[in-house]
């Protein structure tokens, strides 16, 4: 009689321990689809919006899809700022669909003068795992006239900028690009610092290598500084800073806080190619009292 | 029986859980070389015992007293096997003055199991720039070791003088290292100790 009592209870405590355990991985599985998939739509957000903008400078952009062409008419001709005053995402009952909807505000000038407007569209993103996102659907929801004008920063390089760090996020994250992309990376040096343990080399070895600390999880980008070299307009510097949750190989879950370095050269042609990536991981903020001293 | 077996399942839950609020913090430690108890060491000489680092230096009159105090009521709330299982490690700040008989003194005053490091001073900045953790010297002169309110009083010879020291600030924090050398969390004097105890009986039973 014991027996079976005993072997309900560890079968009872096998399975109550697999069904607490498993949400952890039910939660980093969602976390990778999420966080990959919004790298990757932001990267298109990013070419969309910089698309829009007239620039002297020579920032170039992959051209949209020309399905879009109508949809675009919509938007005034000459826009010179382009302000994303805030975003909201939401995934779609149905799995690989998400609806991004973005709130901007619009700089343009025309016969008149300048003027300026916001604008909201609501994009709905069909995004299959770990592939590059298509979009379904665009829909422009308000139009308003307004006085003020967003800062002249919110040019065609911000959004340059932007788009290529959401480019390598979503490649870190294992997000299958094409070979416009890939290219951007390829040639690049990449060096870390995880602790003690140092690693230098190609991107692609180093990634590799970098599976032995963070295995499976997802990267969101916590703050984007750009730096245009002005004695070498060739170069531009990118310091990223980004979160990191999931799991190392050995399975233990894992919280990172990743700094990372990036420089790029502009070439001749406007494309971005990325040389250096230094990463250093520092102390995640999750404690209050991390930081103090006494 | 029964209800040892259930004790058990609830508790085996609850490990679980609570394992998800110890992430590993990615980059936060590594192995480094010191000198603790007098003998060297190399810090993954601690794998397969959880540790408790912290850092500080004998002449504080701070924080310091009261870190060894929380230390010494939070391994007394282990039992005697977790006690094996763990290694309460107090690094200097000041390894100039904090030489490895004296730290040793220092801690042993607390508990005789307790580790004092110390070392070089470039061992220390690695220590330190392992942990993302910061000292910083505050004043640009000494100050007369008999004017600040110590545990233990370093033995001076009589041709040194006067004993002078520097002071420092330094970080707080009380890092929980697993026993596989992965940092699980940041605690400090102010986390319940029940609740710290409870995090090392994880990582104990993990």
């Amino acid at each position: 009689m014991s027996i079976i009592v005993k072997s309900i209870l560890i079968s009872i405590l096998f399975f109550t321990g697999v069904a607490i355990a498993a949400p952890v991985n039910v939660e980093t599985e969602e976390r990778v689809r999420y966080t990959s998939s919004l790298n990757a739509m932001a990267m298109v957000i990013m070419n969309w919006y910089g698309n829009l903008i007239l620039s002297p400078e020579q920032i170039v952009f992959k051209p949209t899809s020309a399905e879009w062409d109508d949809y675009r008419k919509h938007y005034p001709q000459q826009i010179t700022q382009l302000q994303i005053m805030s975003t909201d995402v939401r995934k779609l009952d149905n799995g690989n669909l998400y609806r991004f909807v973005v709130n901007t505000q619009i700089a343009y000038e025309n016969a008149e003068g300048a003027h300026s407007q916001t604008m909201r569209d609501i994009f709905t993103f069909k995004v299959p795992l770990l592939a590059q996102p298509t979009i379904e659907l665009i829909v422009e929801e308000e139009v308003e006239q307004v006085e003020n004008i967003p800062e002249p920063a919110f040019n065609r390089s911000h959004y340059k900028a932007r788009e290529f760090a959401y480019a390598w996020l979503a490649h870190l994250d294992g997000v299958a690009g094409d070979s416009t992309v890939t290219q951007l990376f390829s040639d690049a040096h990449y060096a870390f610092k995880i602790g003690s343990d140092t690693e230098q080399g190609t991107v692609e070895s180093v990634m590799n290598k970098r599976k032995q600390y963070l295995a499976h999880g997802g990267h969101r980008l916590h703050s984007l500084d750009v730096l245009f070299n002005d004695s070498n307009p060739e170069q531009v510097t990118l310091e990223l800073i980004i979160e990191w949750k999931g799991v190392n190989q050995a399975g233990k879950p894992v919280l990172a806080k990743i700094h990372q370095e990036i420089k790029a050269e502009i070439q001749k042609n406007g494309i971005w190619r990325m040389d250096t990536i230094k990463e250093k991981h520092v102390l995640p903020d999750i404690a209050p009292w991390s930081g103090l001293l006494c | 029986m029964l209800k040892k077996l259930l004790i058990l399942s609830l508790l085996f839950c609850s490990n679980l859980a609570m394992a998800e609020t110890l992430p590993v913090l990615s980059g936060v430690g590594g192995n480094f070389s010191a000198i603790a108890n007098g003998e060297e060491i190399e810090f993954n000489d601690y794998r397969g015992k959880v540790v408790v680092l912290s850092f500080g230096y004998t002449n504080c009159a701070d924080i310091c007293p009261l870190t060894l105090g929380y230390y010494k009521r939070l391994y007394n709330m282990l039992s005697a096997e977790e006690q094996q299982m763990i290694r309460m490690l107090f690094v200097t700040v000041d390894p100039e003055y904090d030489t490895p008989t004296h730290i040793k003194e220092f801690v042993g005053h607390f508990n005789k199991d307790f580790i004092g490091v110390t070392g070089t001073r470039a061992q220390i900045d690695e220590i330190i720039s392992l942990f993302h953790a910061e000292y910083n010297k505050l004043s640009t002169g000494v100050v007369a070791t008999d004017k600040i309110r110590r545990i233990t009083q370093k033995e001076v010879s009589e041709e040194t003088g006067e004993d002078t020291a520097y002071l420092y600030s330094h970080t707080v924090s009380l890092y929980l290292v697993d026993k596989e050398g992965d940092t699980r969390a940041l605690q400090y004097t102010g986390t319940p100790i029940e609740e710290f105890a409870d995090k090392i009986r994880i990582l104990i039973n993990e």
